[in-house]
């Protein structure tokens, strides 16, 4: 019974989702950036286009043989764009991940607890949000090294705190319904009810979130870098891009459009992504 | 009602502690001394041990870290590696700017966010709330710096308009303040709107409404009320967050806020000044919070009697 | 909701469309009141200058400290010393001191008489800072003479004490100066330019000293902003915000030398940049000079500075050790097929690589040196940290090539040389595999007082330098200034010291 209770409730779910266009059109353009990342070394050549540096053709316009234009050092804008996709999708999703991760396993353990643990563990998230975010990536970054990996982790660091507090009130809202009071009284053993009961319902509410804040995780990334503590040069990043940029910014606006423009989209599209998500959840959170 | 305060006055303690811990902790990390940034590559190694012995760097962690509290308590919290001066001479001059920049940007987000939030409710489902609304997830996923560059580009450098960089006079706010402002009220434009959609189908605007008040005044005085309250939490909160994330708008626009010094020190090791910063901006967003939180009790009525006896 | 979607597909339309929109326009936009003619100045200061007493610390910008104060002597734009403060000099005849006249004429904006006693306050108050005690190294003792003689002793017979004079030195009033707090709200100098106020931005503002006794400058108008980034500059020497900034990157070039209101000035000298083979593994000689050959350093050049500056073939800039050009030229250095062969001579195992950490600075260069290398078959490892790993990689015998810029308009022939002798390098940066025969020449030298024979034992220390290929000379890259045009661009000098004189700036007429 419970099995095909899960299936038509993704049916369900994903019905919902394909009604809501804007949601739809975030998700072919998230996909479409996805692929353009994976199959990056495919479309363009990394050594010539990426990081080879050809003075002659600096600072050309869009074109039909560089279809960006190309930057200061005569590197292919088009090219630069979609290898940083690999990065900022990477940073996005993954450092949301482990945010989830950390996040979740605290949160819970704390809605789970309760009493002191509770008490404990969110007292020092309080102390991790009172630093201002800014400064605690920043010091992390500094303390600790630049380069893809590490900011991941130092942008997880920073959302963890947040991840937690909403998974710990979303199990907390679950735990506290009738149907957990009913299973409980049913004699039903905790793990079953963590499993069972518990999760499924919280998973929604936690893939929301998730995907919501992917789009901010990715500016957190692209702002790092931008600020040059993030993805060293030569490799490209939609934000050191951006960085890079500003000196051409009369002489060439386009080395300041496209990478904006690249890193607007995808965060537009997670956050349609995340609302569609929200809707398609549960209809009566729409207004 | 002053035992909550002073209960919440009292955390504060602690939550500091902790924060000057972590961040005391992660700095401890990073490459460098103090008497080789302070005196330069050629200075002798002999001279740099005593400047490192002098400030007392060679201890070992939890004996500095204590030495710091004690020292903090008393009001003395050392002397920035780079310039050689007490910390907070340095810092306190610079806070005006940020907060100058914050508090300008907090208008333009309620200023903007607001009306426009609550257009989109009233006139729900027209033209004009999915405009909004659009504008508003637009406006959520612009990156702040990309559109600061793009303000930069339209106003100081194709019209001449304004300037493009510094803060000599309140001119040169205007593009900061639009650059953080406008990307940040899309959240307060959709929260407004959700509140008032809720609060416009309360109950009891609907018993106003029943009573036969004008219309107008259903919306204005009842609904408006209560709708705001949870968004002016949440400026409340952008407002306290905002006093540390000011990094980027300061470092583009070439202003000497507390955001620049932050990023200034945190490059250059200079922990005493970086320590300084977090403890000042830690402890102000904190007490933002806690008159955030005593706002909305007073305001809303059924918050208040939870605390007036 | 198909009406959001297009809706929100119009709105990203419009958005694009009217930024792309932005065409570069031919025109400028009129600054706006150039009739008159406008004889103020907006510079940006290289130094965040919280301190406007020189003699304090060194954290006050040359721009401000160059303005509102004098120097003894100054630079001309071919970096002869000529009088500012001090009207004429005399060296002793034991070339260990100049004794100095100061101008009768000098005054300080208060009208009181700059004294030789204040000269010598001045420079012991420099002294007696953290940063300004490395002067030292230069200057044994000051003293005045009489009112209006200050006799200065020079630490060695080579001592450039006229250029370290023109570049740190700055004058202060004694009376007023020892109460800083007073002095600090206003500054009191002798210089060409009288403090106004600082604006609530570190904006240092200034007027003309009418009564300056050099002449009062042609700019009646001086505002110098605190730093601000390269890119920041270029957008705002555009909109004319501010008129003079130095250091715009290379990369820049283009774009400005395409704007008619803005004079791009580039200059070369006293700095260059160069290699130091200097590791253990370098005691090998035939290994040091199969990198010595290796190394292009046209292409560095090329990739690292954009052919902005000059390959040099001196081991050290010639500008700083000017009587010695013929000894410290390097003859038909780079020559990869000789590289490769001495290599395999050399018995080194070239499947162990070298280590190069660097700074952030000399990424590129590393690269061209890193490729260099391997067409000759050996591997370089490179390593980028932040600068205070470095200083702990250098002193701990980490760095066996080392790249450096160096030179400068203080230093000496003598001291040069010293960085490689076990006595002059006592952390072994640059001495640990030794020169035969250099620590004991330069021992003499230090002991030597006939200067025609100290002369001849620099020159053969130099040539033993050549010819121990230690010292892979580079470039000596560009500095640059960029002006408003309203200004003429050949009186601004000292480009390459980051130190213009705007006291000496001209109108352009």
């Amino acid at each position: 019974m419970d099995g095909l209770r899960e299936r038509s409730r993704l049916g369900e779910f994903w019905r919902r989702f394909k009604k809501n266009k804007p949601a739809v059109a975030g998700l072919a353009v998230i996909i479409l950036f996805t692929l353009a990342a994976v199959s990056a070394d495919f479309i363009c050549d990394y050594d010539l286009q990426v990081i080879g540096q050809h003075p002659v053709v600096r600072l050309q316009p869009p074109s039909a043989e560089h279809w960006f234009g190309t930057d200061g050092f005569g590197r292919d804008l088009f090219a630069r764009i979609v290898f940083g996709a690999r990065v900022s999708l990477s940073i996005g999703f993954g450092a949301a991940l482990i945010s989830v991760f950390v996040g979740g396993i605290l949160g819970a353990a704390s809605a789970y607890y309760g009493g002191r643990a509770d008490n404990i563990i969110m007292r020092i998230l309080d102390v991790f949000m009172a630093i201002p975010g800014m400064l605690l990536l920043l010091a992390i970054v500094a303390a600790f090294g630049t380069g893809l990996d590490k900011m991941m982790l130092a942008i997880s660091v920073i959302s963890v705190p947040g991840f937690a507090r909403i998974i710990r009130s979303v199990i907390l809202t679950i735990s506290g319904q009738e149907f957990i009071k009913a299973a409980k009284a049913c004699g039903s053993g905790d793990l079953r009810i963590i499993l069972r009961h518990i999760l499924p319902n919280a998973m929604g509410p936690i893939i929301v979130n998730f995907s919501m804040s992917i789009a901010g995780l990715i500016l957190v990334g692209a702002g790092l870098s931008f600020l040059g503590m993030g993805i060293q040069p030569p490799n490209p990043e939609w934000g050191a891009m951006l960085s890079e940029a500003i000196p051409y910014i009369s002489d060439a606006p386009h080395l300041i459009l496209f990478p904006g423009f690249a890193l607007l989209i995808c965060s537009l599209s997670m956050n349609l992504i995340g609302d569609g998500m929200r809707d398609a959840l549960d209809p009566r959170l729409k207004n | 009602m002053y035992k909550y305060i002073s209960k919440r006055l009292l955390m504060l303690i602690p939550i500091l502690l902790g924060v000057v811990f972590i961040v005391f902790f992660i700095m401890s990390f990073t490459p460098g001394n103090p008497g080789r940034i302070a005196l330069g590559m050629n200075a002798p190694q002999e001279a740099v041990d005593k400047y490192n012995q002098e400030v007392g760097y060679d201890r070992p962690f939890l004996v500095k870290y204590a030495d710091y509290v004690i020292h903090a308590v008393t009001g003395d919290f050392g002397k920035s590696y780079r310039s050689n001066k007490p910390v907070f001479s340095e810092l306190l001059p610079r806070f005006p700017k940020t907060l100058l920049i914050v508090t300008l940007t907090i208008c333009v987000i309620g200023l903007v966010g607001i009306p426009l939030g609550i257009l989109s409710a009233i006139k729900q489902y027209s033209v004009a709330d999915v405009s909004v609304t659009v504008f508003a997830m637009v406006l959520a996923a612009i990156p702040q710096f990309w559109f600061a560059l793009l303000l930069i580009l339209a106003f100081s450098l194709r019209l001449g308009l304004l300037p493009s960089f510094g803060s000599g006079s309140l001119a040169h706010y205007i593009l900061p303040v639009l650059a953080m402002g406008l990307p940040g009220s899309a959240g307060v434009m959709r929260m407004t709107r959700s509140t008032m959609l809720e609060s416009i189908r309360e109950d009891y605007v609907r018993t106003a409404r029943a009573k036969g008040v004008p219309e107008n005044v259903v919306i204005w005085k009842h609904a408006l009320k209560n709708a705001l309250l949870p968004v002016i939490t949440m400026m409340g909160m952008s407002f306290g967050l905002s006093l540390g994330g000011t990094v980027m708008i300061e470092q583009i626009f070439g202003i000497q806020g507390i955001g620049k010094l932050m990023i200034l020190s945190i490059v250059a090791k200079d922990q005493p000044m970086v320590m300084a910063c977090t403890v000042f901006l830690a402890t102000l967003f904190c007490l933002i919070m806690l008159i955030v939180d005593l706002l909305y009790a007073f305001i809303d009525p059924r918050v208040k009697a939870q605390f007036v006896k | 909701m198909k009406k959001s979607l297009v809706l929100l597909a119009v709105l990203l339309f419009a958005f694009t469309t009217i930024f792309v929109g932005c065409a570069k326009n031919e025109g400028t936009s009129d600054p706006g009141g150039s009739d008159e003619v406008n004889a103020s100045l907006t510079a940006v200061a290289a130094l965040d200058t919280t301190v406007l007493d020189p003699t304090l610390a060194t954290m006050c910008d040359p721009l401000i400290a160059g303005s509102l104060y004098d120097t003894l002597v100054k630079f001309d734009k071919d970096y002869n010393i000529v009088p500012r403060l001090a009207d004429s000099w005399v060296e002793a005849e034991d070339h260990l001191s100049v004794t100095f006249h100061i101008n009768d004429e000098a005054t300080f904006h208060d009208g009181s008489k700059v004294t030789a006693q204040d000269v010598a306050y001045s420079i012991n108050k420099l002294f007696a800072t953290p940063s300004g005690a490395s002067l030292m190294l230069f200057i044994a003792k000051v003293e005045a003479v009489d009112d209006s003689h200050v006799r200065i002793d020079k630490t060695n017979i080579d001592t450039q004490l006229l250029n370290v004079l023109a570049s740190y030195m700055y004058v202060v009033p004694e009376s007023l100066a020892s109460d800083e707090a007073a002095f600090s709200k206003s500054p009191i100098g002798s210089g060409p330019y009288k403090f106004v106020e600082t604006e609530s931005d570190n904006t240092v503002k200034m007027v003309v000293n009418e009564s300056y006794y050099l002449g009062a400058p042609e700019i009646r108008e001086l505002s110098v902003k605190a730093p601000i980034d390269p890119s920041t500059a270029v957008i705002a020497l555009q909109t004319e915000e501010i008129d003079l900034y130095q250091g715009i990157l290379s990369s820049n070039y283009a774009e400005i030398s395409g704007i008619d209101t803005l004079v791009l000035k580039k200059e070369g000298g006293f700095f260059g940049r160069a290699v130091v083979l200097t590791g253990e593994v370098f005691a090998n000689e035939k290994l040091r000079e199969a990198v010595y050959r290796a190394i292009n350093a046209e292409n560095a050049l090329a990739v690292a500075a954009e052919n902005d500056g000059e390959v040099t073939d001196t081991i050290f800039p010639a500008m700083t050790v000017p009587d010695y050009t013929k000894e410290i030229k390097v003859n038909d250095r780079y020559n990869p097929e000789l590289a490769a062969q001495l290599l395999k001579e050399s018995g080194y195992d070239a499947t162990v690589p070298i280590n190069l950490p660097i700074t952030a600075q000399y990424a590129l260069d590393a690269q061209s040196i890193q490729a260099d290398l391997l067409s000759i078959g050996l591997t370089l490892n490179i390593e980028q940290v932040d600068i205070n790993t470095w200083n702990a990689k250098m002193l701990g015998g980490e760095c066996p090539i080392v790249l450096t810029d160096w030179g400068g308009q203080t230093a000496s022939a003598y001291d040069m040389v010293n960085l490689f002798t076990t006595q002059g390098d006592p952390y072994q940066l640059y001495s640990k595999t030794k020169i035969p025969g250099l620590d004991d020449l330069m021992l003499k030298v230090s002991q030597e007082t006939d200067p025609a024979v100290r002369k001849q034992d620099l020159a053969s220390a130099f040539t033993l330098l050549v010819d121990s290929h230690k010292i892979v000379p580079l470039y000596q890259k560009n500095s640059n200034a960029v002006i408003s045009s309203r200004f003429d661009p050949d009186s601004v000098i000292g480009i390459v010291l980051m130190q213009i004189n705007i006291g000496d700036m001209k109108l352009q007429k």
